[in-house]
């Protein structure tokens, strides 16, 4: 590689970005670059593989921004996984929060972006993006041709695309919940209670051999079913999902622990309800 | 012939290094600036021994290329102990009763040592929780190693 081959672009503002890369869309995009570094510690490259082309989005203030209105959080692409956590501490759903500080290690956050944690791959279970799928959040994605919003788990860049912001709708939930177990299975679930009743449950389980699984039909299973859960209605749910998990690949043990998961999640609805 | 040249400040000077476009921030600091703080462990982001202060976060510079450094502050170990701004970190750790991460086996020390200085800077009002988190990314190899 020679020296004139080698760019490394570090544009200050979206527009500046979008249109750079535009012009180089083979360039790579550089967040905190910690799911580069380990994408080549896996491939046993030492230290790092990176094209001759690189955009740091690190310097884009649009991405760094972290905004609230009544009805959504609005959190920039380039804000750390630590930022996210210590800014959002009283604003972060419970769930949330607690899928983004199952990531790495505080300083591995501290260099890590929610951006780069969607458009990374899912290798790891897929926390975050679990979490935000009960929370039905959304990403944009932006190009020099426009803006279009996506649902934040499905966030697959296209050429040109850049994800700019993740937006997670404010709703209050009674109940949220987030267990990540050491072989990367991942439960994430919400739910709305009134009246002694569960009103509304998101539900999503995600590891690195299924991918994400969240259901409507399941979770309106338990639609409007009263607290605590009775043992034909809390059984029916949990049949029914181990069913939906009978994936080639996935083995017996894998599948009782995922089901035994969302166990413990029903016992919290149980403790939660009736008051 | 060099591909990157990068300036950045370390322990409150501004220095200048080069080198191919994936030379690692940690290789700068141990060959060419000679500081022995940020030790290298398992070079992938696990163990926390190259912890650095990268622009007053506690960060792995075995993660970080020397490009993504340009204009940066970085602290090391060293720095970190001769540093004004730090005055008082020495006295913080004591009464968090932490003093005997100073007192290890000496490879994971350094790294601890800028753990706590981040969190000194970020939330010095920290408690225990915290504190315990903020040295969740140091592994001790040795095993002398109390936790908060
Ligand atoms: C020790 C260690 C432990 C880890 N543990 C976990 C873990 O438990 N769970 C987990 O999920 N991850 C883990 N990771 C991976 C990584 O730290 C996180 O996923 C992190 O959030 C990635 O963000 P980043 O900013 O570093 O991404 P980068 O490495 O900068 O980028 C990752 C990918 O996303 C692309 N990209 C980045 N930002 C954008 C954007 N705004 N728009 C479009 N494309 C973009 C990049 O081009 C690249 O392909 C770990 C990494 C390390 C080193
Ligand atoms: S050497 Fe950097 S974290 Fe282990």
């Amino acid at each position: 590689m020679r020296d004139r081959d080698i760019k490394v672009y570090r544009p200050r503002s979206l527009n500046g970005l979008l249109r750079l890369y535009s012009l180089d869309p083979d360039a790579l995009l550089y967040a905190g670059g910690t799911a580069i570094a380990l994408r080549a510690a896996a491939g046993r490259e030492r230290p790092f593989r990176l094209p001759p082309r690189l955009i740091m989005l690190g310097n884009v203030p649009e991405l760094g921004r972290i905004t609230r209105t009544p009805r959504h959080l609005d959190i920039g692409a380039g804000v750390t996984l630590g930022r996210a956590l210590s800014t959002g501490r009283n604003v972060l759903p419970a769930v949330l929060a607690q899928a983004i500080a199952s990531v790495g290690t505080p300083p591995v956050r501290n260099l890590g972006t929610i951006g780069g944690n969607l458009c990374a791959g899912r290798e790891d279970g897929g926390a975050v993006p679990s979490a935000l799928a009960v929370l039905d959040g959304q990403v944009e994605l932006r190009s020099a041709a426009g803006a279009r919003w996506v649902r934040a788990w499905l966030a697959e860049p296209r050429r040109g695309e850049v994800l700019t912001r993740v937006r997670i709708p404010m709703e209050e939930w009674q109940a949220q919940g987030f267990r990540r177990l050491a072989s990367g299975l991942t439960l994430a679930a919400a739910a709305r209670l009134g009246r002694g009743a569960l009103e509304t449950l998101h539900f999503c389980l995600a590891g690195s051999d299924f991918g994400l699984l969240r259901s409507r039909e399941l979770e309106d299973s338990l639609k409007n079913a009263r607290l605590p859960l009775a043992p034909r209605a809390r059984q029916g749910f949990l049949r029914e999902l181990e069913e939906r998990l009978t994936i080639p690949g996935l083995g017996s043990y894998a599948r009782a622990t995922a089901v035994r998961l969302a166990g413990w999640f029903l016992d919290r609805l149980d403790e939660a309800g009736p008051g | 012939m060099p591909s990157v040249r990068v300036r950045f400040r370390v322990n409150g000077e501004w220095v200048q290094a080069q080198g191919p476009l994936d030379r690692r921030l940690i290789d700068v600091l141990r060959q060419d600036l000679r500081l022995p703080g940020p030790l290298e462990g398992c070079g992938q982001g696990e163990c926390g021994s190259c912890l650095v202060l990268f622009n007053q976060k506690a960060v792995n510079a075995c993660l970080l290329p020397l490009f993504a450094a340009a204009d940066a502050e970085v602290f090391t170990a060293e720095g970190i102990a001769g540093a004004r701004a730090f005055a008082g970190l020495p006295g913080w750790i004591r009464r968090r009763g932490l003093a005997e991460v100073q007192r290890r086996c000496g490879r994971c020390a350094p790294g601890m040592l800028v753990a706590l200085a981040g969190l000194y800077l970020g939330n010095p009002e920290a408690e225990a929780e915290e504190l315990a988190d903020a040295l969740s990314g140091n592994r001790c190899t040795c095993g002398t190693g109390a936790r908060p």
